[in-house]
């Protein structure tokens, strides 16, 4: 009667023949060896595989496999010969978006480090409060309400009072465009020459004052101006640093 | 100097030092590729490619047996390039006939030189060995050359594929019989000692 040889039993006849049995799993086998010829059949069969793998002659390299200093730099040069590229793109990417960036800044005129819209937006509404203001009283301005009429005059370009000649004079009088932006300071300054003026302005004005001094405008224009700046210094140092990459890969990859 | 010493060289990039273990492991290493890829151009570009890949990482060697590091190095060379193969599998060359159709074993390719018998024998024999260890899964393959070619122990056989001893014992004994199943029509070709064996059980 033929007798079937599961897995478990090739996998024990296999790891007996290399002698990788405990002495209990050997002494078990080779009494089911004693009684069983086919398993003992088996066991002869997979010997005789695993003496002609063993006897099978050592065969000689066919030449000598040592390596060159050039065969090892080859090596190399291929994995850096690949990643140059790829950082002299990199560099002239951040490059190119560094350049944007600065010719960006230069046509909008608008340094990032200068303050601030929400500052010049104060001083408007409180020129257009204070025009009115001195066309009733008649005056003429005076050498320190300049600053005021400036603005005012800027004021008027984006909020014309109706039927108002003197306005209008007042408006071509005034600077085209104002030196440099006023700082909260003067804009608070400017809050407080209008103050004495009148008390219809007074309400107005104060809220321009609070809005002036807002910690919050002035500190999100900063973070605006911060931002731009970190963007360009981090550009630069891309830059820079994959194109220096570059460089070395590309020399050590010629050598 | 002895082998650590070399090591330890190759290690701080001392190719010298590296060359000379290579001239004393060369044999082994090329055996394992072409016991693996079965040909041997293949087991050359793989066994070149295994010590070049060995001197680039000879910094992650951590001690214990630097054969059997090697054998790991080129048995996952050959893996690779097993690999690459099945994703792009060669247009085997064949001899056409004259209707341009392939002619299956092509004759031309045998050597028809006149050999004393024993050698012929031997040829033979191996050539069908090798095509029955051709003809096993990769994985299978590598175990039963690592084991029975190679003579590394089971536990230095786990280090090398990377996997408990179990799977060792398990992937040579499924070698073991398939390479028997193979070789039962080449038994007439075993030399006496081998064909005893198979009288004494008959």
């Amino acid at each position: 009667m033929n007798r079937r040889i599961n897995d478990r039993e090739w996998q024990e006849l296999s790891a007996h023949l290399d002698g990788q049995l405990s002495i209990n799993q050997a002494a078990r086998l080779d009494k089911k060896l004693q009684e069983s010829p086919e398993l003992r059949a088996a066991y002869e069969e997979l010997n005789r595989v695993r003496l002609l793998l063993r006897s099978q002659p050592r065969l000689r390299a066919p030449r000598n496999f040592t390596i060159s200093a050039q065969a090892a730099g080859v090596q190399s040069s291929r994995r850096t010969r690949r990643l140059s590229p790829l950082f002299g793109l990199v560099s002239a990417l951040a490059s190119v978006m560094l350049v944007l960036l600065l010719a960006g800044e230069f046509l909008i005129g608008s340094s990032p480090t200068a303050p601030v819209p929400a500052a010049m937006e104060v001083q408007q509404e409180a020129a257009v409060m204070e025009a009115p203001l001195q066309l009733e009283a008649g005056e003429e301005p005076s050498s320190k309400e300049i600053p005021v009429q400036a603005t005012a005059g800027a004021a008027q370009r984006s909020y014309p009072a109706p039927g108002s000649s003197e306005s209008g004079v007042m408006a071509e009088q005034a600077p085209e465009e104002p030196a440099a932006y006023p700082s909260p300071a003067q804009a608070s300054q400017a809050g407080q020459e209008s103050e004495a003026l009148g008390m219809a302005a007074e309400v107005d004005l104060t809220a321009v004052e609070e809005q002036a001094v807002s910690p919050e405008q002035p500190s999100d224009s900063m973070q605006y101006a911060n931002g731009w700046r970190i963007a360009q210094v981090l550009l630069l140092v891309i830059a820079l640093s994959c194109g220096l990459a570059a460089l070395v890969l590309r020399r050590k990859s010629s050598r | 100097m002895d082998e650590s010493g070399l090591i330890r060289d190759a290690t701080y990039g001392d190719l010298d030092a590296f060359n000379r273990l290579v001239l004393a492991y060369q044999d082994m290493v090329y055996n394992q590729a072409y016991r693996v890829m079965g040909d041997v151009e293949a087991a050359e570009d793989a066994t070149q490619e295994a010590f070049i890949s060995a001197f680039r990482n000879m910094r992650s060697y951590r001690g214990g047996s630097f054969k059997g590091w090697l054998l790991r190095i080129v048995t996952n060379a050959c893996y690779d390039e097993l690999r690459r193969r099945q994703r792009r599998p060669a247009v085997p060359i064949e001899p056409l006939t004259s209707d341009d159709e392939e002619i299956e074993s092509p004759s031309w390719i045998a050597d028809t030189g006149e050999l004393p018998e024993e050698s012929v024998l031997r040829n033979e024999l191996g050539t069908a060995i090798q095509n029955c260890l051709d003809e096993l899964p990769d994985e299978f393959r590598a175990m039963v050359v690592l084991v029975d070619v190679q003579g590394l122990n089971y536990q230095e056989a786990a280090e090398v594929i990377g996997k408990p001893v179990g799977t060792v014992k398990s992937r040579l004994s499924r070698a073991r019989v398939r390479m028997r199943d193979c070789l039962q029509q080449v038994w007439e070709l075993l030399p006496p000692a081998y064909r005893l064996v198979d009288e004494r059980l008959e």
